[in-house]
């Protein structure tokens, strides 16, 4: 599996708890990232574009007829699994070469 | 507005990309905007979306037909701005420079003047002091016993806090240095909504007297001067005086006030002598406002509670009124002034530099209609014709931008060489003033670029091809170029106006006498370790000092004083006369230096009545003190002042002294600041450990600097030195400000000026073009060329004298607002004014110059057959 780019794995990440629409995925991005990574429309509607392509996202139907929903797919959560262990691989090597301090993590 | 430029914007995807999610980018963008609208967010969303198109075409280049003709017409546009790189050039720097300075000028006023604090709900922190009514800038700040009554006592604030500026000397590395920090009161974290990142902050308990010492580091502190210790915490600071542990750190993000280094508990720290005084301004507040409440509510409360006290403690009676401020406004108050006279300035830079481009597309939108026409005989759509000047306009806007944003970066990197200021370092580049700008020059271009084609492809076309360009149409547009022009002369003369008064104010501070000899001083400033524990330890290790120094070859002179004149900073006190009874601080405050006996004769300052200090003025004697002139001149108008006694300082706390001698007047706060009343007192009757020294050389005192540091640091490794500079490198310093408000104005008079010449230059030019025809004529019939230069340079002269007339009532009108800038000039002065209109007319003949020049080229016979 290829290393997800940090913002492909946030926007993977907001939608493992389940389908939202562009705008819940920009704020819940920008929660999770505490204000560091902010997804304007243009952006993010490129990732979220590729992301269909590569299969890792799709539409869903919804009845809000304004909004299109999206949601992870199998291969989606494969993959942010895959990229979150790791993450948490890195952050134990990090902490063993004591390059952070245990309560900041 | 906004959400038509992003359709917009979302329509320039590509076809599929746009058919599958622009409606509901739309949406999101109505969410995001609806939740977040403001200029920033809008800057964001744009260059996001503008950056996306190009990424999302690049990748996929089938095209669709709307792209292309966007290309084609960009690469036409390319083509045509090519062949007139001289057009092109001067509207690209044209736009650069107006929107270059104003990004860099707004970005810094936006740093210090107005961006938010860093902290929880910035709005609702006030500052609280005691202000001279007159003068509210003259700020007393609170006395503790007051500050411990407002923050019981007043309603409308959450919470309220002391905080004092400390400066220490600190003895951890191998050289001693001296660091800026606070003392707060305990309150001071939880009011500014901060967490340390180790350990924790002050609790009630460390900020009482008689507390162990306890300090809190900055992250800055903690990283340069312990080397970001993980063990920090509980780790003894060494400071001369006070030895506090450590029990926290604070983020890298916390800093406040400006630049301290470490936060000490105010009350555990300061002498409970000083704390239970009525009388001693020691301190300022800052305060939370409760939810609805606004700073007037405080003001209105403060007032109440200090009306009280000073019935109880009539000591504390000054006449003081209480001001409340945003605690925003603290940060940058010194600047406001200056900084919002520049932003005046700016904005006519960018109001010449508009209608400088305006103008020019005037000029080029002329010369086009018989090419527009032709095009349009040929078939070309009238919408396709228009598109393609807007192309043009825009294109030339987005290179002025783009160099305007080098521009503005660069000038607020160049911004230290100026000016040693900190708020002045690393300003951010503010991307709604870029925004604003851009806009503002941007529709310059498009209205004056395609607004005229537009016109111009609704003539009948037969008419156009016919009569060439000399329809009623230019003439309309020579008109409008000249009221163009004449307008961007007044707006130079105002700001030529401007900027002649500074310069005049500043060769008038340079010349101010400042009471002393203040060439060939070589200053420094130490202080001594606490191990030097009486008066007579200090005052021995200063007078070996003294002699040591006075033996180096070069030197003809030394002394000491607790602090020299120029930079002010002394201590003051309330000034007491036998046999007056006013009230304590009704004389007003006298500052105070103690100096050794050859003070002035080492400085150069003459003696008007009495005495100077010998060196029998010690301890064992009566005390004994120098006024200066001004002092005398208040009090003893008509008397000898020498043998009076007066006191300085608290009344039952204070000796009295007896005056022996009247002093000139010394600029002790700096060369355009007033002269206060000053007294000096013998160095031996109370040595302090910090000192300043002077020392008095015929040859170049800054070489003197290090030898004397060496000598000092032989006799004592212990002893802290700074400041070591040259007595005129300190006057250039406390004059520095006023130069950076020269150098800046007198920049932006320039470049009005220089733009203005472009501006006259091309209206010039193109009239020459114009009137080709008719200076054959008048040749052919025996007219000189000397005769038809003076037509020529006749109606520049005359666009200028237009552009003087306006001008210089308009200059006299905005000078008052410089009025704090300036000194000892008054806005109406009539040489400043005349030399305005003799640049201004120096310039307009050199603009004038090259078109004069090609209208004695013409050629009868040449312009005349040449329609």
């Amino acid at each position: 599996m290829p290393i997800l780019k940090p913002a492909d794995f946030h926007i993977l990440l907001a939608l493992a708890g389940g389908p939202l629409h562009g705008y819940a995925i920009m704020k819940q991005v920008e929660r999770d990232t505490g204000g560091e990574v902010i997804l304007e429309i243009g952006s993010l509607y490129r990732l979220l574009d590729r992301l269909v392509s590569d299969g890792v996202i799709d539409h869903v139907d919804s009845a809000d007829e304004r909004r299109r929903y999206f949601r992870i797919t199998a291969a989606g959560r494969k993959a942010l699994k895959s990229e979150a262990a790791r993450l948490a691989n890195v952050i134990t090597l990090v902490r063993a070469r004591k390059l952070l301090p245990e309560a900041d993590v | 507005m906004m959400r038509l430029l992003v359709k917009h914007l979302i329509r320039l995807f590509p076809a599929d990309f746009r058919d599958s999610y622009g409606a509901d980018m739309l949406a999101t963008f109505e969410d995001r905007w609806r939740e977040r609208p403001g200029p920033r967010t809008a800057a964001r969303i744009l260059i996001d979306l503008v950056q996306s198109v190009w990424l999302e075409r690049r990748g996929n280049s089938k095209g669709d037909r709307s792209m292309r003709t966007v290309w084609q017409d960009a690469r036409f546009a390319l083509r045509t701005l090519r062949k007139s790189p001289g057009f092109a050039t001067i509207v690209i720097v044209t736009l650069a420079l107006g929107i270059g300075v104003n990004t860099a000028m707004f970005s810094v006023a936006n740093r210090v003047l107005w961006a938010s604090l860093p902290f929880a709900q910035p709005d609702r922190l006030v500052s609280v002091d005691e202000v001279e009514p007159q003068d509210p800038d003259a700020v007393w700040g609170a006395t503790y016993p007051s500050f411990r009554e407002w923050q019981a006592q007043t309603g409308s604030l959450e919470s309220m806090s002391a905080v004092s500026w400390t400066n220490r000397v600190l003895r951890e590395g191998s050289e001693p240095v001296r660091v800026r920090g606070a003392s707060v009161s305990h309150e001071f974290f939880p009011l500014l909504g901060v967490q340390p990142e180790l350990g924790r902050v002050f609790t009630p308990d460390d900020d009482k007297t008689g507390a162990s010492a306890v300090i809190v580091l900055s992250h800055e502190m903690w990283t340069t001067r312990f080397g970001a210790d993980p063990a920090i915490l509980g780790r003894t600071v060494h400071f001369d005086g006070v030895a506090p542990t450590v029990v926290g750190v604070m983020p890298a993000t916390f800093r406040y006030p400006p630049r301290t280094e470490y936060w000490l508990p105010m009350a555990a720290v300061t002498s409970p002598s000083l704390t239970a005084r009525w009388d001693f301004w020691m301190l300022s507040t800052i305060g939370r406002l409760k939810p609805g409440r606004t700073g007037q509510d405080v003001a209105s409360e403060v007032s109440g509670i200090m009306a009280r006290v000073l019935q109880a403690h009539p000591e504390a009676r000054r006449g003081h009124i209480i001001r409340v401020r945003p605690l925003r406004d603290d940060l940058g108050s010194d600047l406001r002034p200056a900084l919002l006279i520049l932003m005046g300035g700016v904005g006519l830079v960018l109001l010449i530099a508009c209608g400088n481009v305006a103008s020019l597309m005037l000029v080029r939108a002329t010369a086009r209609t018989r090419e527009l026409v032709i095009r349009a005989a040929l078939g070309a759509g009238r919408r396709r014709l228009v598109r393609q000047l807007f192309t043009e306009g825009a294109m030339l806007a987005l290179c002025g931008g783009i160099a305007g944003v080098g521009l503005a970066v660069l000038t607020t990197r160049w911004l230290p060489l100026l000016s040693r200021d900190w708020r002045l370092a690393n300003v951010p580049i503010d991307a709604s003033v870029l925004l604003f700008a851009l806009i503002a020059t941007a529709f310059t271009c498009l209205l004056f670029g395609v607004l005229p084609a537009m016109r111009a492809t609704r003539v009948e076309t037969g008419d156009a091809l016919r009569s060439g360009a000399r329809g009623s149409q230019s003439r309309q547009r020579a008109a409008a170029q000249q009221v163009l022009v004449t307008a961007e002369v007044a707006l130079c003369v105002v700001l030529l106006v401007a900027s002649a008064l500074l310069l005049q104010s500043w060769r008038r501070v340079l010349h101010v006498d400042p009471g002393f000899r203040a060439d060939g001083l070589a200053i420094l400033r130490v202080n001594l370790p606490p191990t030097y524990k009486d008066d007579a330890s200090i005052q021995g290790f200063y007078s070996r000092a003294t002699t040591q120094i006075a033996g180096l070859p070069g030197v003809t002179g030394v002394t000491l004083t607790t602090s020299l004149p120029i930079s002010g900073g002394d201590g003051t006190g309330d000034l007491t006369i036998e046999g007056n009874p006013a009230a304590p601080g009704e004389l007003g405050a006298v500052t105070t230096r103690s100096t050794t006996p050859d003070y002035f004769n080492v400085m150069g300052i003459p003696l008007v009545r009495g005495r100077t200090f010998g060196e029998h003025d010690d301890a064992s004697r009566q005390p004994v003190a120098i006024i200066n002139q001004a002092m005398m001149r208040r009090f003893w108008p008509h008397q000898d002042p020498v043998g009076k006694r007066i006191k300085i300082g608290t009344r039952n706390l204070a000796d009295w002294m007896t005056i022996v001698g009247v002093v000139k007047d010394v600029r002790n706060d700096g060369l355009s600041s007033d002269i206060g009343y000053s007294a000096y007192l013998p160095f031996a009757q109370g040595p302090d450990r910090g000192m300043e020294l002077a020392v008095r050389t015929p040859g170049n005192p800054q070489g003197l600097l290090p030898t004397i540091t060496a000598q000092l640091r032989r006799m004592e490794p212990a002893l802290l030195i700074d400041r070591a500079q040259t007595m005129q490198a300190r006057i250039d310093e406390s004059v520095a400000p006023r130069r950076l408000n020269l150098v800046v104005l007198g920049l932006f008079a320039g470049l009005a000026l220089l733009l203005s010449a472009v501006g006259l230059y091309g209206v010039v030019a193109f009239a020459v073009r114009q009137r080709t025809q008719e200076f054959g004529i008048r040749m052919a019939l025996g007219a000189t060329s000397g005769n038809v230069a003076l037509l020529v340079l006749r109606q520049g002269l005359g666009l200028a004298a237009a552009g003087l007339t306006l001008g210089i009532p308009a200059a006299i009108a905005a000078s008052r607002l410089l009025s704090s800038l300036l000194f000892g000039v008054t806005t109406t002065n009539p040489a400043v004014l005349a030399s305005v209109a003799l640049l201004l007319t120096a310039v307009t003949l050199a603009a004038c110059w090259i078109p004069a020049w090609r209208a004695t080229q013409i050629r009868p016979t040449e312009a005349l057959r040449a329609e």
